[in-house]
């Protein structure tokens, strides 16, 4: 095994519209995104008054747990049923030193010169602590609900020529453009705005359309948890893809993590929330017809007519029910602190250079996975993936 | 009707690099930015009772969409109004950028609309995007799902509350953002008459305002429509007039568009804005420098003699 490029960075998910209290409980009963409850802390609707704090303040204490629990950076990300990401970044900066802010965003909402803008001015607020995570939409009725008409590869089509401009108009200095959705004059930074860096890009997208664009913007490919064997097999084409284009492509996995003192404690954990999963959930999960190459696999997952939580245990701790506990499109990992950071060693191996985590809720999970996982993650029991002049 | 006053922050304004001798230490460079005085002049705005602040869109500064929202993080009461062009995204994503705010800031945002710089875009097409914009980003604003097809926007089932009202919550529920639009030519006000709620008007000539005045209200009344009407103010004020007039020719010379400025003594410049109220102006939008210090001095001078006059008028 080849020493590392660099050392990774690892993010931690910023909830963007409320938060769980457990994975055992299905409402959200942090924020006031979701009808109060007893027990609901939702802080801007005190006695159902509005009151001094919002939501900001909720998503600005986990983003600085994890900032002192050494995560690298959050990702924020952006659907129709939660707060804005541009916003919230902003927001957030100075209310945290080092934590970066991924920014989840779809190139056809915004003017390519208009974010480009957005984000120098966010470097220069935050010192430099954007990133991007650029996505291209499931398609559908959510697409529509954003009033974008465009259909799936004339997305990705538009996604390359967003990222084409942006990179043109980031050095500042005059730039021109004509394009198939974008025409450009005179584009190009000024000022103070040219002196800032241009964010890493993370990608996300599973269709051949997202591959070839991703492979000639992406710093890094961002994908899912997935079974390890399928992950293998998508960064394998991708890295492919991008070669054939001349650069090196680095991969990033989301993955939502269940980690405990324990095996037991952390299946124990799974156990509960699955009681309260109805079968017609599993079933709609199965049989989901996703426009996204992604969702679809994710329907694949899932086995038909389940006993129990163990039917959805695709690889070692690996489990594929996540999506019932939670609204979130994706498999996660579960087990013991050392077999959670044994399993996130594995996507190293495979590939990964960048991890985003996430856990519920997000305020605590950051901090115990911070403590407790992190620093069992790579060192002494991944020698082969020692990072070449890192101390031991 | 009260008077409302926003301060004025420039996107940018150079506060250069150290004009220390490198002999003595200082550590600002590459610690203290822009925004760092940003956050500073709107404090100030805020603690000094004014209504609201305009973050005027300019390419050469920084964005007021993303230095708003800081800004207002770090304010309480002062309403946040970020000027942008309609061309800046989709009419969804305005609504959802502002719906985020309303809800992390307490329904504290306004939009300016920049109309008067059209790019590679015509002014019909620009006035028609602006309208378009509106449209979808009020339509979206609400429980029902919202279809529109239009020239530049479209969206099919689009409701910002959509999903709170299903779980019979009104937690979606803010305000939409106060729509601001400036300007003096015809073609602005047109506009502004049906779509605007606050229309600033730029002659500081009181009988080419009050003609502009006349010729919008009733445009804005054939709409069914009522608009606020408002004016953009430069102000020099002192103690003593002669150290208005040094200042303002001070200004003049570092580069300050102040040859119009109100210029005198704080009861001079107070009985010029409210011969404008009384015309009809409700909003002034205040251009002052240097901004922070100058917030303080119009908020302990200017704003006080602004209020007492209202008083009186109220009660006598």
């Amino acid at each position: 095994m080849t020493a590392l490029r660099e050392r990774i960075p690892v993010y931690w998910r910023i909830p963007m519209s409320g938060d769980m209290s457990s994975w055992r409980n299905a409402p959200k009963t942090r924020g006031d995104w979701t009808p109060r409850a007893p027990g609901s802390i939702a802080p801007g609707r005190r006695d159902d008054e509005r009151g001094g704090y919002t939501y900001l303040d909720y998503m600005t204490e986990v983003a600085r747990a994890a900032e002192a629990a050494g995560f690298y950076g959050g990702l924020l990300p952006s659907f129709p049923e939660t707060d804005d990401p541009w916003i919230a970044s902003a927001a957030m900066a100075r209310a945290t030193t080092t934590f970066r802010f991924m920014i989840a965003f779809q190139p056809g909402f915004l003017d390519p010169v208009q974010t480009a803008r957005m984000s120098a001015t966010l470097q220069r607020l935050s010192r430099g602590r954007v990133v991007y995570n650029v996505i291209t939409g499931g398609g559908g009725p959510q697409q529509h609900w954003w009033g974008d008409f465009t259909g799936h590869d004339d997305r990705y089509a538009r996604t390359a020529e967003f990222l084409d401009i942006h990179k043109g108009v980031w050095p500042g200095g005059r730039f021109d453009y004509s394009g198939r959705f974008y025409q450009v004059t005179d584009g190009g930074l000024r000022g103070e705005l040219a002196a800032q860096s241009l964010p890493d890009i993370y990608f996300s997208g599973s269709s051949d359309a997202a591959i070839d664009a991703a492979s000639a913007h992406a710093d890094y490919y961002l994908s899912w948890l997935e079974h390890p064997d399928d992950l293998k097999r998508k960064f394998d084409r991708v890295r492919e893809r991008t070669a054939q284009l001349g650069r090196e492509a680095r991969f990033a996995v989301r993955a939502h993590v269940v980690a405990r003192p324990t095996e037991e404690e952390a299946w124990r954990e799974v156990r509960l929330g699955w009681e309260r999963v109805r079968p017609e959930q599993i079933e709609m999960l199965r049989n989901r017809k996703a426009e996204s190459v992604g969702g679809q696999r994710l329907a694949s997952y899932q086995p038909g007519n389940p006993t129990g939580y163990e039917d959805l245990i695709i690889a070692p701790n690996i489990w594929s029910g996540i999506a019932l506990l939670g609204d979130f499109p994706t498999i996660g990992i579960v087990g013991s602190y050392e077999q959670v950071a044994e399993r996130l060693n594995d996507l190293v191996r495979i590939g990964a250079d960048s991890l985003i985590l996430a856990g519920l809720p997000h305020l605590e999970e950051a901090s115990r996975v911070g403590e407790e996982v992190l620093p069992l993650f790579l060192g002494r029991a991944a020698p082969d993936l020692a990072v070449a002049g890192a101390p031991r | 009707m009260s008077i409302e006053t926003l301060w004025t922050l420039p996107a940018h304004e150079a506060k250069g690099p150290s004009r220390f001798h490198q002999s003595v230490r200082d550590e600002r460079p590459g610690r203290f930015t822009y925004a760092d005085y940003a956050v500073q002049v709107a404090r100030a705005a805020d603690l000094a009772g004014f209504d609201g602040l305009l973050l005027p869109n300019d390419p050469a500064g920084d964005e007021p969409w993303v230095l708003g929202s800081a800004l207002a993080r770090e304010t309480r009461y002062l309403k946040i109004v970020p000027e942008f062009s309609p061309t800046f995204g989709s009419a969804v994503y305005a609504a959802k950028l502002a719906f985020t705010f309303q809800r992390f800031f307490n329904d504290r945002l306004g939009w300016k609309l920049q109309l008067d710089e059209a790019g590679d875009e015509s002014p019909d097409d620009r006035y028609l995007r602006a309208e378009e914009l509106l449209v979808v980003a009020e339509g979206v604003w609400g429980e029902a799902p919202f279809d529109f097809a239009g020239r530049f926007f479209s969206v099919a089932g689009g409701a910002l509350f959509a999903r709170h009202r299903s779980q019979n919550v009104r937690v979606g529920v803010r305000r939409f953002p106060t729509v601001f639009a400036a300007g003096d030519d015809d073609r602005v006000t047109a506009f502004s008459a049906r779509h605007a709620d606050v229309h600033i008007f730029e002659t500081l000539e009181p009988r080419a305002l009050a003609a502009l005045l006349v010729r919008t209200r009733a445009l804005a009344d054939a709409a069914g429509r009522s608009v606020r009407y408002g004016l953009r103010v430069p102000i020099v004020a002192r103690e003593f007039a002669v150290e208005a007039n040094a200042e303002r020719e001070r200004l003049i010379a570092a580069g300050y568009p102040f040859a119009d400025a109100l210029t005198g003594t704080y009861a001079d410049v107070a009985a010029r804005l409210l011969d404008y109220a009384g015309l009809g102006i409700a909003t002034f939008v205040i251009d002052a420098a240097p901004r922070l210090e100058e917030a303080y001095r119009l908020g302990e001078y200017l704003l006080p003699r602004l209020a007492a006059s209202q008083l009186e008028r109220a009660v006598g």
